[in-house]
């Protein structure tokens, strides 16, 4: 019988990535729920020199795997996994939904025969088993998926979804042999993707984003000052960064970056695309600002304020 | 539109071929291109493939980018609820089939819309403003952007304390409104509402008032007297000396103590002033905040000479708003295009006029924002467009597309963009050829088939006359941008 919750961290650089401890905030809700072990796994050249930033409250065993090379590599994780799964027998295999996991969960479950589902960011366990929540048709609805006959399910977790874990507690540690693997791709380094600045937008907490309303490449200044001002991160919808007005790295959206971590998300004159709200439609607290009061982003906005962008912009500088 | 449309032979072969995909796509979009154009005898067919199943009446109501044709069809169909409020949202939505909907019997929401739509009849309005006795309905048309002075004069009459303050920002309230609502409002925010207001009666605008709001937006108006301008830029709080500094009705006399604000939000008003004179552009320039540098760096009213100081500024963002000074000389130009910072080559990227060596220098960054400027560059080879229309990155790939300059062969390597919209910007470029679009009627994105198929239905009803000048006009008034309806769809 299959039974406990398996989170495998992810690490870049040499840093544990802060998806890890989502990953872990999501399993220590489940563990509460039902009462299963939680067991975290880390996959490296070296992998005890993350072992004390997972030992977090709520995880019983901090589980190690040696590997070749400690960049990651697909074939590495996808046999690191499988060892992992045999060894503890999880009911439920938790990845972050991140580059890293694309290129290994989908063959290890296919493979295998695990239950699969991927972008996850609601997990329940009912009385047939577990229960993942997903969006569908172009994030317009949320799907919930189960996995009927499947003694182990393999869900990648939407980075942002869930609290990190932040508090230590005292797990076990144990290393597990790592399996044979040849890796067929060499790394040779690391690269961060081109950007125009140093924005981080998938990290921001707080982003102040604006869109067309802006109206031309003058009025951008006044955003950038109120962003900086309120301590926000300046985002934008794609036809300003087509317009050079703001640098790509700065785009949310579908065809730009997704506000991962954001806690409070300021739409000012973003009439609400469903490739902009693609990026933005998860945040907890949406505040829309727009002079027309059926611009879509008011549909997922938890506060809305129709007005012009340049007065409430220019209040809230006065406040701060 | 053209009711019985004239084709030729190579047209009416098309027309046919669309007219029978679009009867059977899998989405309605198809036949609602077609629809405004088709004879009547063939509108059967398209009504039935558009409106045959309620989803599909569904999506088309509240597409803004379908013609109002289908949309009055779609009204007159009496579809119940869900359809007729998706209309009622919809900015496409004609006169006529708003004046449709307000006849039959709409629910409190449904009127709501229709007064808040720009489009609906100024009679319907009119109806509402007299007789509608729902606050929110009454809301809904104060805040109507196409409403007639006259309908709100009479929301006016009716004396409804929170509608006060909607009248008072509603661009079209006429003066002998706001000065009835003046007498009328013990609310300060209404108030400082109708100071800003661009029919505020002069009279009103003759004395400072002692509220702080108030003072706000009397110093934002620009009719306001221009000695009471100067005043209210001596004012005590920053907020109403920012205000007063932005008014182009300010005297420049008074803008000289603000150049030495304590408040750099006032400093920043006043460099960034269109008709900042250049001894002040000079007081400015070396200004500790860099806010206010980058404000200066970027106005054209800032001396071409002065601009070398902005250029080497520490700040990157002093030197970028440098670089997208209008008249910024060629030898700082060239000296911004090797920054070390990216995001500053990429603001000389975006710039039309560049000398040739600078953009070609350019066109060797690997960073995506100098690339996409140099990809919507108007002197950009054929050939580097076409490695461009290549690049891993889509914003580069998008670029090409958004250059209206960009060669019909350039353009063809994009047809197959894995993105649907960069297919879609495509079928729209002025350079585009028709036998390019026509081979992508089948494209496996809804969006870019309704593109082509709207296409080939507008040119096919157009009178081939007009067809060589049409093309002359798409060309100069091709959009960089696509409209703002596009839907993505992958």
């Amino acid at each position: 019988m299959m039974s406990g919750i398996l989170v495998i961290s992810e690490h870049r650089n040499g840093e544990l990535r802060p998806v890890s401890r989502e990953l872990v905030g999501a399993a220590v809700a489940l563990k509460d729920a039902t009462g299963e072990p939680l067991r975290v796994a880390v996959i490296g050249e070296a992998p005890e020199r993350y072992v004390a930033e997972l030992k977090l409250a709520g995880v019983d065993e901090v589980l190690t795997v040696q590997a070749v090379v400690d960049a990651f590599d697909p074939e590495i994780y996808e046999a690191s996994v499988r060892a992992l799964i045999e060894a503890r027998q999880p009911s439920l295999v938790l990845l972050a939904h991140s580059v890293d996991s694309l290129g290994y969960a989908a063959p290890l479950a296919v493979k295998n025969g695990y239950g699969f589902a991927t972008d996850v960011f609601g997990i329940e366990r009912d009385a047939d088993g577990w229960v993942a929540t997903r969006a569908g048709y172009g994030q317009k609805v949320n799907i919930e998926v189960d996995f009927p006959g499947r003694s182990v399910v393999v869900l990648t977790v939407r980075p942002g979804a869930y609290k990190p874990v932040e508090t230590f507690g005292e797990p076990s540690v144990s290393a597990v042999p790592a399996p044979a693997v040849t890796p067929r791709s060499q790394h040779l380094g690391f690269e961060e993707p081109a950007g125009g600045d140093d924005v981080n937008i998938p990290g921001a907490e707080f982003i102040v984003s604006i869109g067309r309303g802006v109206g031309e490449e003058d009025n951008v200044e006044e955003f950038k000052e109120l962003a900086d001002s309120v301590g926000a991160t300046l985002g934008c919808s794609r036809p300003i960064a087509d317009a050079g007005w703001l640098p790509k790295a700065r785009q949310v959206g579908q065809s730009g970056k997704t506000a991962a971590a954001c806690k409070l998300y300021v739409a000012m004159g973003i009439s609400g695309s469903v490739q902009h709200m693609a990026g933005m439609k998860h945040v907890e607290t949406i505040v829309a600002v727009n002079t027309d009061p059926e611009a879509s982003i008011f549909t997922i906005a938890r506060y809305g304020i129709v007005g012009d962008i340049f007065d409430i912009g220019r209040e809230l500088r006065n406040h701060f | 539109m053209r009711s019985s449309p004239d084709r030729s032979g190579t047209a009416r072969r098309h027309w046919r071929e669309l007219a029978e995909r679009a009867c059977t796509d899998e989405a309605p979009f198809a036949a609602a291109a077609l629809y405004p154009y088709a004879a009547p005898r063939e509108r059967a067919g398209l009504e039935a493939r558009m409106f045959g199943e309620r989803r599909d009446r569904l999506l088309l109501a509240s597409a803004p980018f379908v013609a109002p044709a289908v949309l009055a069809r779609l009204a007159a169909l009496d579809d119940g609820g869900a359809v007729q409020l998706r209309l009622a949202r919809n900015p496409a939505t004609s006169a006529a089939a708003l004046g449709a909907l307000w006849r039959a019997d709409a629910s409190p929401r449904l009127r709501q819309l229709i007064a808040r739509h720009a489009r609906t009849p100024r009679a319907v309005l009119g109806q509402i403003a007299a007789a509608a006795g729902e606050i929110e309905t009454l809301r809904a048309l104060c805040e109507n952007g196409g409403v007639a002075a006259e309908v709100l004069a009479t929301v006016s009459e009716r004396r409804i304390g929170v509608l006060q303050r909607l009248l008072a920002v509603n661009i079209a309230t006429a003066e002998d409104t706001l000065l009835a609502l003046w007498a009328e409002a013990d609310d300060e925010a209404v108030r400082a509402q109708i100071l800003l207001h661009p029919h505020c009666p002069d009279v009103l605008l003759a004395t400072v008032p002692a509220s702080l709001l108030e003072r706000r937006c009397l110093a934002r108006q620009q009719r306001a007297p221009r000695a009471l301008l100067a005043e209210l830029a001596n004012d005590r709080d920053a907020a109403v000396r920012r205000a007063a500094a932005e008014n182009p009705g300010t005297p420049l006399a008074a803008l000289v103590a603000n150049c030495f604000d304590a408040d750099a939000t006032v400093r920043h008003a006043v460099a960034a002033r269109r008709d900042l004179p250049p001894a002040l552009a000079g007081c400015l320039v070396d200004d500790a905040d860099a806010r206010v540098r980058r404000a200066l760096a970027r106005n054209p009213a800032c001396p071409p000479e002065l601009l070398v100081r902005p250029a080497t500024d520490a700040d990157a963002e002093v030197r970028r708003a440098a670089a997208r000074h209008p008249h910024c000389p060629h030898e700082l130009l060239d000296r911004l295009s090797r920054d070390e910072v990216t995001w500053v080559q990429a603001a000389v990227a975006y710039r039309d006029e560049l000398p040739y060596a600078v953009l070609r220098r350019l066109a060797r960054s690997s960073d995506v924002d100098v690339l996409a400027g140099v990809a919507r560059h108007p002197a950009t080879a054929p050939s580097r467009l076409a490695r461009l229309a290549i690049h891993d990155c889509p914003d580069v790939r998008r670029a090409v597309i958004l250059n209206p300059r960009t060669p019909r062969m350039v353009l063809r390597l994009l047809r197959q963009d894995g993105y649907a919209l960069h297919r879609a910007m495509a079928v729209d470029h002025p350079r585009f050829a028709d036998t390019d679009r026509w081979r992508m009627r089948d494209d496996p994105d809804v969006q870019v088939r309704f593109r082509v198929f709207q296409h080939f239905a507008r040119r096919d009803a157009m009178p081939a006359a007009h067809e060589a000048s049409v093309h002359v006009t798409q060309l100069s008034h091709y959009q960089p941008h696509p409209p703002k309806e596009h839907m993505e769809t992958t």
